[in-house]
C-alpha cells in the first residue's frame, strides 16, 4: 500500500526520468517537422550538417605513444572522455609499415547495428566508411583532394620557372666568357 | 504491584492473541497480490493510453471511429520517441528473443568472387593412389615416435596384460600411426583475385598509399571475410591473396606463422647440408596454405634436393614421403627411387607399388599399355617392363635386377 502512493507522487510532480534519446541527421530546411515537440532540439557545428541532440557517436580514440598515434574505433557518449569507450568497432592505423599500408579494421556487422540505432558519425569515420565503400564518399574528402592537386600544380610551376632561370644564368655567364 | 503484574501478563496473553495459532483459519492475515488490483483501470493516464492503443488496432483492421486524425497526427510526431513500431500487445514488446536470429541475422557473409574453390588433385584423391602411398611410406615406429625437441616425454610404464588387451592396445596405436602419417594435401595452384568495385577520379591524389580494409565480425571463416583495398588513385578493388593472408595474420594470428618471409626458404644450402629437410617441410606446412605458390614451389625445391642427393631414407615412415613420390611420379623421374629400393631396401614388392603407381597417374605411357592387368603379373615382371621402356638409367637399373633374379633359381636348386 506504501508503494502504490509513491508512484501517485511522482506522476502528479511530472517526475521524469533520464530518458535515453536517439538522434539522425536532418535535411536542411526540414526542422519545421518537429517544432511541436518540446523534447527535441535541433542544432548544428560547423560542417553544415543540423544534426539532433545525441547521445551516442562512433569515433576515434587515441592510444599508442608520443610520436606514434594509433586509433581505436569505439562508440562512446559525447559528454564521455575522448579514451572511454561502451564498445570496440575496429581499429585506424595512420602510420604506413614497410609496404606502404595503412590498415584499418571495422566490424561492419555492429557498426549497422548501431548506426540504425541514430549514433553520430564524426568526420574521419566518416572518411573511412566512405573509402570502404560502406557508405557514399563524404564531400570533405573530395574537397581536399582537389585543394592538394592544385597546390602540387602550382609547386610544379614554380619548380619549372626556377629551373628555366637557372638555365638562363648559366647560358648568361656562358655569353660573358 | 498486582495491578502491573496484571498487565504484564495481559500484554502477553494479547500478543499471543495476535500470533498465529493452530486454530487460526484462512483469513488470518490477508495476502494482497497484483492479481487483486489487476482488475482496476488505474489512473487516468493509463486509461488514455488504453484506449489509443484499442484505437490503433482498430485502425489497422480498418475500423473508424471519430478523432482518429488526431490520434494518427499526434502519434506521427511522436515517432521519435517510440523505439521502432507501434505496439499493440505487450507480446510484441517482450518477444522471446530468438539468439541464433539476433547474433547471426546480420552477418555481412561475402563468398569468394567468381566462385573461386580450392581445388585438390585429381590424381591424388583416389583411393588407390592413397593405398599405394600408404604402404610405400613405412611404418617404423623408431622414427614415428621419436624424441622430438620441445615436447613433454612421458616415463615409460611397465603392465601385465591379457592377449585380448594387448590386441587393444595394438589398435589404439595404428591409429596413432595414421595420425602421425597424415599426407598434407596436394593441390593446384590457387587463381588470383581480380575484381573492381568502383573507381572515383576524384580521389586521385589523396594520399600516398595504400588503405587496407578488414571486416572484423565474428564467426566468419577466412574465405568469408570481406578485404577491400582503396590506392590513391581512387582504384576500390578486392584484396589478393597476399594482402588477404597478411592482414589475417595481423588481426587473426595462428601460432607458428610469422608476418615476414623467412629467408631459408630462398637460401637453404647450409640446412640441406645439415639434413634439416625433414624441418623445412614442417615449417611450411604451418607457415603457408597448401593452395598457395609459395608452398608448392618451395616444397618442390625440396624435392629436387632429395632426388638429387638420393636421400630418400631422411623422409621414409613420415608423413612427407607420400608427396614425395606423388611428385616424382608425376614428373617422370622415378629413377632414383627405385635404384634406392632395389639396392639398399632390397624389396620387391615396394618396387612394384611404385611402377604401378606410375601407371596409375601415366595412364598413356608405354608401361601402362603393357601391363594392363597389373593384379596377375608378378612383381618381377612389373619392374622389368617399366625398366625397358621408360626408363633412363637402364643398365643400372638390369643390373640391380638380376640380383632378385638369381635367388628363385638358387633357391630351386637346393
Amino acid at each position: 500500500m506504501v508503494r502504490l502512493s509513491w508512484l501517485l507522487l511522482e506522476r502528479v510532480r511530472n517526475f521524469r526520468k533520464l530518458q535515453t534519446t536517439r538522434e539522425r541527421l536532418v535535411a536542411r530546411n526540414a526542422e519545421c517537422l518537429f517544432a511541436g515537440d518540446e523534447n527535441i532540439q535541433v542544432y548544428s557545428k560547423l560542417d553544415g550538417v543540423p544534426r539532433l541532440k545525441n547521445q551516442y557517436a562512433i569515433r576515434l580514440a587515441k592510444h599508442g605513444c608520443p610520436n606514434r598515434p594509433f586509433y581505436h574505433i569505439v562508440l562512446a557518449k559525447t559528454y564521455d572522455d575522448r579514451d572511454t569507450e561502451i564498445e570496440q568497432l575496429g581499429t585506424y592505423d595512420p602510420m604506413p609499415n614497410i609496404n606502404n599500408e595503412k590498415l584499418c579494421a571495422l566490424n561492419f556487422e555492429r557498426i549497422k547495428y548501431h548506426i540504425a540505432l541514430g549514433a553520430y558519425l564524426t568526420r574521419p569515420i566518416r572518411r573511412l566508411l566512405g573509402l570502404s565503400g560502406f557508405l557514399p564518399l563524404d564531400p570533405t574528402l573530395l574537397i581536399f583532394a582537389e585543394n592538394l592537386r592544385r597546390r602540387k600544380a602550382i609547386e610544379q610551376k614554380i619548380k619549372s620557372k626556377e629551373s628555366e632561370d637557372s638555365e638562363k644564368k648559366t647560358e648568361t655567364e656562358k655569353e660573358v666568357d | 504491584m498486582t495491578t502491573l503484574l496484571h498487565r504484564f501478563t495481559v500484554a502477553k496473553l494479547l500478543r499471543v492473541a495476535c500470533c498465529r495459532s493452530v486454530y487460526s483459519g484462512p483469513e488470518a492475515y490477508p495476502v494482497f497480490s497484483r492479481q487483486d488490483f489487476a482488475e482496476d483501470d488505474g489512473t487516468w493516464e493509463w486509461k488514455k493510453l488504453h484506449n489509443i492503443r484499442q484505437r490503433v488496432v482498430d485502425i489497422q483492421n480498418g475500423i473508424n471511429h471519430e478523432g482518429d486524425k488526431k490520434i494518427v497526427d499526434d502519434e506521427a510526431r511522436k515517432v521519435h520517441l517510440l523505439p521502432h513500431k507501434i505496439y499493440s500487445k505487450p507480446e510484441e514488446y517482450y518477444p522471446l528473443t530468438d539468439v541464433a536470429k539476433v547474433v547471426y541475422g546480420n552477418k555481412t557473409k561475402d563468398p569468394m568472387p567468381k566462385g573461386i574453390k580450392h581445388k585438390m588433385d585429381p590424381d591424388f584423391i583416389r583411393p588407390e593412389v592413397q593405398d599405394l602411398l600408404k604402404s610405400l611410406t613405412g611404418r617404423d615406429p623408431e622414427i614415428v615416435f621419436a624424441e622430438q625437441t620441445g615436447l613433454y616425454t612421458h616415463m615409460p610404464r611397465v603392465r601385465l596384460l591379457t592377449t585380448e588387451q594387448l590386441n587393444q592396445e595394438i589398435k589404439k596405436m595404428d591409429e596413432k600411426f595414421d595420425e602421425m602419417l597424415e599426407m598434407p594435401p596436394v593441390m593446384l595452384e590457387r587463381e588470383e583475385i581480380e575484381e573492381t568495385i568502383a573507381f572515383d577520379e576524384l580521389l586521385d591524389g589523396y594520399e600516398e598509399g595504400k588503405l587496407i580494409f578488414t571486416d572484423i565480425t565474428v564467426d566468419l571463416k577466412p574465405d568469408e571475410r570481406c578485404m577491400v583495398v582503396r590506392e590513391p588513385t581512387g582504384l576500390l578493388r578486392r584484396a589478393q591473396w597476399d594482402e588477404r593472408d597478411r592482414a589475417l595474420g595481423v588481426y587473426y594470428p595462428k601460432c607458428g606463422r610469422s608476418l615476414h618471409k623467412d629467408p631459408v626458404f630462398e637460401n637453404p644450402q647450409v640446412a640441406f647440408k645439415n639434413q634439416f629437410h625433414k624441418n623445412i617441410l614442417e615449417r611450411i606446412l604451418v607457415e603457408f596454405v597448401p593452395d598457395s605458390k609459395e608452398f608448392i614451389h618451395y616444397t618442390q625445391m625440396v624435392y629436387d634436393e632429395i632426388d638429387k642427393e638420393s636421400q630418400y631414407d631422411l623422409l621414409r615412415s613420415t608423413r612427407f614421403f607420400g608427396g614425395l613420390a606423388f611428385y616424382l611420379a608425376k614428373h617422370k623421374s622415378i629413377d632414383g627411387l627405385l635404384k634406392n629400393i632395389l639396392e639398399n631396401k632390397s624389396s620387391l614388392p615396394d618396387a612394384a607399388d611404385l611402377v604401378k603407381l606410375f601407371c596409375l597417374i601415366n595412364n598413356e605411357s608405354n608401361t601402362a599399355r603393357n601391363l594392363k592387368d597389373l593384379n596377375n603379373c608378378d612383381d618381377f615382371r612389373i619392374v622389368q617392363v617399366y625398366v625397358q621402356n621408360d626408363a633412363t638409367m637402364k643398365k643400372i637399373l638390369e643390373l640391380s635386377l638380376q640380383t632378385f633374379q638369381q635367388i628363385p633359381q638358387s633357391a630351386q636348386n637346393f
